[in-house]
C-alpha cells in the first residue's frame, strides 16, 4: 500500500476508534455476496448499496476540460453512520473530511481549517430515484458487456437520455463487489465531459499494523478560517413569488430554500430541480455591481445567469447549456 | 548527458529497460547524478505530500558520518570522487532563497481558501458536537482564533475561480459560482457517482 | 513495476561491502523514516536522532535481511521499532510522563508542530512544493498527465501506455521529460 493510502487510513482511524470492523465485515458479506442482477437498473442499485455500505479506499483520476487530477477516497460505515475523506493530490494539499454532521476542510500547508454543516443528504455518492417507471421517460438504460478496470473485471451499465435536455451517464461496476469502478459523463454527442475512474480500490480491512501520516497533526499553528454555528443550515421561508413558469420535460422541483450562504450579503433563494438523475438549482438574489448575464461553464456543468427585477438568477447544474438557460429564461416574479 | 538522466529516470521507476547495474555504477561515481537522483525522487514526494514537515538537506551525508564514526568503516563517500571536488555542502544553501519566494507569494496571495471565504464569521462555538479530524485540536483553537479576512501566508498562490469558462468573468463572480456549484452539490441528490465530490474537492487544484 | 530492482542491487551491493550504495539508499527513503518518525515523535531534533539511528541499525543488520520482504518494509519496521523504544525509554526515565507504547502512534508530544522544525527547514519544504507544483501546471497536457499517473497513481509504464493509448516507448520519453522540465526549476533552489 502507498504511503499515501495509509495516511488516509491512519487519519480515519483517527477521526473515529469506534469498533468497525465487525460492522464492516457484516456488511461486506451483505453487500458483496455473489448478486443475481441481469438488469441495467439491479446494476445501478447493487453499486448504490455498495458504495453506501461497503468501506472502501482507493485512488482515481478525475478528467474534466483536457485536465487530468489526482485524488483519494476513503468511505467508512459502521454503526454510527458514514464518514468520507477526500483528498485532492494535485496542486495544495487539501483534505475534506465530511460525517453525519460536519464538512471539515483541511489545508496542511497554509495551515487552514474550515468546519461547516455537512448535509446528510448529500453524502451519498449514488442516489437511486424512487420512481423508475417515470425515469424511464426520459432516459433508456442498457447493459454494454463487460470491461476490465484497475484490473478488476467490471459491468458497463448504459444511461442514455431521450432528448437534449439531460446528460447520458456510464457506469463501469465492480462485479465482485458492485463499487462503482469508472463513471462517465456523456454529452449529446456520446462524448464524455467528465470522466472519474479508479486506478486502484480496495476494501478496508480493518486496522493496519503501522501507518505513516504526512499531514501534520492539526495544533495551535492552524487558524480556524470559519466553524459552522449550527444555524447555518437553517432555511427561512422562502420568497413563492419567485415561480418557473415552464421547465424541459420531467424536471421537477424538489426543495426550496432560503437562507444565508458564503459569498452573499443577504438571503439567497435556492430551488432544486431534479428529474430523478440530473438536477440542477437555482439561485436566485439580490444583484450586485459583479452580477453579469450570460453562460459559464466548467467540465459538465453549466450556469447561466440572467438579470430581471433587479435580482441575478443563476441556474447551475450538471446539465447541458440549453437546460440552465431554459430554466434561468423561465423564472418571473409575480408580486404578491 | 541527456541519456544518463534518462536512464536515471527509468532506474527510479524500476523499468525493465533501465539497465539497473550499469546505471548505479554511473550514480555512484558522480555526485551530480546523485543530486538529480534525489530531486527527481522529491518530486514524486512532493506530488503525493509526502515530503517531511521540514528537509534537512544534509540528513545523509550525518548518516553516513555516523555509520563512518560508529563501525570505523573505510567506507567511501557515495561519489567516489575526493571530498575536495564535491559541491559544497548543501545545508547551508537556499534558505534565503525560499523566504524571499515566500515574500512574493504571500504578498498576491488569492488562495484556495477563496472557495470557501466566510462572510459570517462567528465569535465563538456553538454547542454543536464535533466529530471530525481532530476534535479536540479544533475545539482548542475554535476558542483562540477565528479569521475570516485575508489568507496571510500561503506558498501556493491560486486564483480560486478562473477555472469557469465565461466572457469577462471577474474572479469574484466565479467565486460566486464556485459557492453556488457548492450549495448545489450539497443540496441536491446525483446519480453521477464521484464526479460532484470530485468536482469540488478539485476546486483549489486548478487554475 | 516497483522498487524491487533497484532496492535489490543496492541491498547487494551493501551487503558485498559497497558502503556508497546504502548511501542511495538512505537519500532515497530518508523522508519516508522521517515521517513515520514522526509519528511517533514530534521534536524536530529527536526525530532526526532516531531515524538516524534506525538507518545506522539497518546498515549494521542488512546482511540479515534475505530479500523476504521488500527493503522499504523491512527498513520500516526497524524505524518503528527504533521510535517505539526510544518512547518507550523516555516513560521509563520521566514519571509521570508515560506513553503507552502500542498507542504510541497516536501519541502527539505537547510541543505539537511548535518545537517541529525549524522555520527555514518549513520553508524549504514549502518551496519545493510550489515549485514542482507550479512546474507541473505549466507542462504540457500530456507530459503532464504522464506524470500524474505514474508519480500519483503509481500506475507501471505499461499502464500508463494503456490509459493514453500510446507506445511504452513515449511514455518512458514523458515521463523523463516531465523530470527534467520540474527538474530545471528545482534545482536552483537546492543549489
Amino acid at each position: 500500500m502507498r504511503s499515501s493510502n495509509l495516511l488516509a487510513t491512519q487519519s480515519l482511524r483517527r477521526l473515529d476508534r469506534l469498533p468497525r470492523l465487525a460492522v464492516g465485515l457484516i456488511l461486506a458479506v451483505l453487500v458483496s455476496a455473489p448478486a443475481i442482477a441481469d438488469s441495467a437498473m439491479d446494476w445501478v442499485q447493487k453499486m448504490s448499496d455498495s458504495m453506501r455500505n461497503l468501506s472502501y479506499q482507493g485512488n482515481f483520476v478525475y478528467l474534466h476540460d483536457s485536465r487530468l487530477e489526482g485524488m483519494q477516497i476513503s468511505h467508512y460505515k459502521d454503526l454510527h453512520g458514514e464518514k468520507e475523506r477526500l483528498i485532492s493530490l494535485n496542486g495544495e494539499a487539501r483534505e475534506v473530511i465530511r460525517d453525519n454532521q460536519n464538512l471539515t476542510c483541511i489545508w496542511p500547508s497554509s495551515r487552514k481549517v474550515i468546519v461547516d454543516v455537512s448535509r446528510k443528504n448529500s453524502f451519498s455518492p449514488i442516489f437511486i430515484p424512487d420512481d423508475i417507471v417515470r425515469l424511464e421517460k426520459f432516459y433508456r438504460m442498457e447493459l454494454l458487456g463487460k470491461d476490465r478496470v484497475a484490473n478488476m473485471e467490471t459491468v458497463i451499465v448504459h444511461i442514455k437520455p431521450r432528448d437534449q435536455y439531460r446528460y447520458g451517464m456510464k457506469f463501469w461496476i465492480n462485479e465482485d463487489n458492485g463499487l462503482m469502478m469508472k463513471s462517465s459523463l456523456l454529452d449529446e454527442n456520446g462524448r464524455a465531459v467528465e470522466e472519474v475512474m479508479f486506478t486502484s480500490l480496495q476494501l478496508f480491512e480493518g486496522d493496519n499494523e503501522l501507518v505513516i501520516d504526512t499531514m501534520p497533526p492539526i495544533d495551535d499553528n492552524f487558524t480556524l478560517v470559519r466553524y459552522h454555528s449550527g444555524d447555518s443550515s437553517r432555511s427561512f421561508a422562502a420568497d413563492n413569488a419567485w415561480q418557473l413558469n415552464s421547465v424541459p420535460g420531467g424536471f421537477w422541483r424538489e426543495s426550496v430554500l432560503r437562507r444565508k450562504i458564503p459569498g452573499s450579503d443577504d438571503y439567497v433563494q435556492q430551488m432544486v430541480y431534479t428529474d430523478g438523475l440530473a438536477s440542477l438549482s437555482v439561485f436566485i438574489e439580490k444583484k450586485t455591481s459583479l452580477a453579469q448575464s450570460g453562460l459559464s461553464s466548467m467540465g459538465a456543468v453549466n450556469a447561466f445567469i440572467r438579470i430581471l427585477n433587479n435580482h441575478s438568477i443563476t441556474a447551475i447544474g450538471e446539465v447541458p447549456a440549453i437546460t440552465v438557460q431554459q430554466m434561468a429564461e423561465s423564472v418571473t416574479y409575480q408580486s404578491p | 548527458m541527456k541519456q544518463k538522466d534518462e536512464k536515471l529516470s527509468l532506474l527510479l521507476d524500476d523499468d525493465h529497460e533501465a539497465e539497473v547495474g550499469a546505471v548505479l555504477d554511473e550514480v555512484i561515481a558522480d555526485v551530480n547524478l546523485q543530486y538529480r537522483m534525489r530531486r527527481y525522487q522529491m518530486i514524486g514526494e512532493a506530488m503525493r505530500n509526502e515530503l517531511p514537515h521540514a528537509i534537512d538537506i544534509a540528513f545523509h551525508d550525518e548518516v553516513m558520518a555516523r555509520i563512518r564514526a560508529e563501525t570505523g568503516a573505510s567506507t567511501q563517500q557515495a561519489s567516489r570522487e575526493p571530498d575536495s571536488v564535491r559541491p559544497p555542502s548543501l545545508i547551508a544553501r537556499s534558505w534565503f532563497r525560499p523566504l524571499a519566494g515566500l515574500a512574493v507569494a504571500a504578498s498576491v496571495a488569492v488562495v484556495t481558501v477563496a472557495l470557501w471565504q466566510p462572510l459570517q464569521i462567528r465569535d465563538g462555538l456553538s454547542n454543536d458536537a464535533l466529530v471530525s479530524a481532530d476534535e479536540q485540536k479544533i475545539q482548542q483553537l475554535a476558542g483562540q482564533q477565528i479569521t475570516g479576512g485575508a489568507v496571510p501566508v500561503s506558498t501556493r498562490v491560486r486564483d480560486s475561480g478562473t477555472h469557469w469558462k465565461m466572457e469577462n468573468g471577474s474572479p469574484v463572480l466565479q467565486q460566486k459560482l464556485n459557492a453556488y456549484l457548492v450549495n448545489h452539490t450539497e443540496y441536491s441528490n446525483s446519480m453521477q457517482g464521484l464526479i460532484p465530490q470530485a468536482r469540488v474537492a478539485g476546486f483549489d487544484a486548478q487554475q | 513495476m516497483g522498487t524491487n530492482l533497484l532496492d535489490a542491487e543496492l541491498v547487494k551491493r551493501v551487503q558485498s561491502g559497497d558502503t556508497a550504495a546504502f548511501d542511495i539508499l538512505v537519500q532515497k527513503y530518508q523522508h519516508k523514516v522521517i515521517n513515520l518518525v514522526g509519528r511517533f515523535v514530534s521534536d524536530q531534533s529527536e526525530c532526526q536522532d532516531i531515524a538516524q539511528d534506525a538507518f545506522i541499525k539497518s546498515f549494521k543488520a542488512i546482511n540479515s535481511f534475505r530479500g523476504d520482504s521488500q527493503f522499504y518494509t523491512w527498513l520500516y519496521r526497524i524505524a518503528a521499532n527504533t521510535a517505539k523504544n526510544y518512547l518507550a525509554s523516555r516513560a521509563r526515565k520521566s514519571p509521570g510522563y508515560t506513553v503507552d507504547v502500542e498507542d504510541a502512534e497516536h501519541f502527539e508530544g505537547e510541543s505539537g508542530l511548535k518545537e517541529y522544525a525549524t522555520p527555514e527547514n518549513q520553508l524549504l519544504t514549502e518551496e519545493i512544493k510550489r515549485t514542482v507544483f507550479g512546474a507541473i501546471e505549466r507542462l504540457p497536457e500530456d507530459l503532464k498527465s504522464a506524470i500524474t499517473l505514474r508519480e500519483l497513481d503509481g500506475l507501471s509504464y505499461e499502464e500508463i501506455a494503456q490509459v493514453m493509448d500510446c507506445p511504452i516507448g513515449t511514455v518512458r520519453s514523458r515521463i523523463f521529460r516531465a523530470r527534467d522540465v520540474i527538474d530545471k526549476e528545482l534545482r536552483p533552489l537546492l543549489e
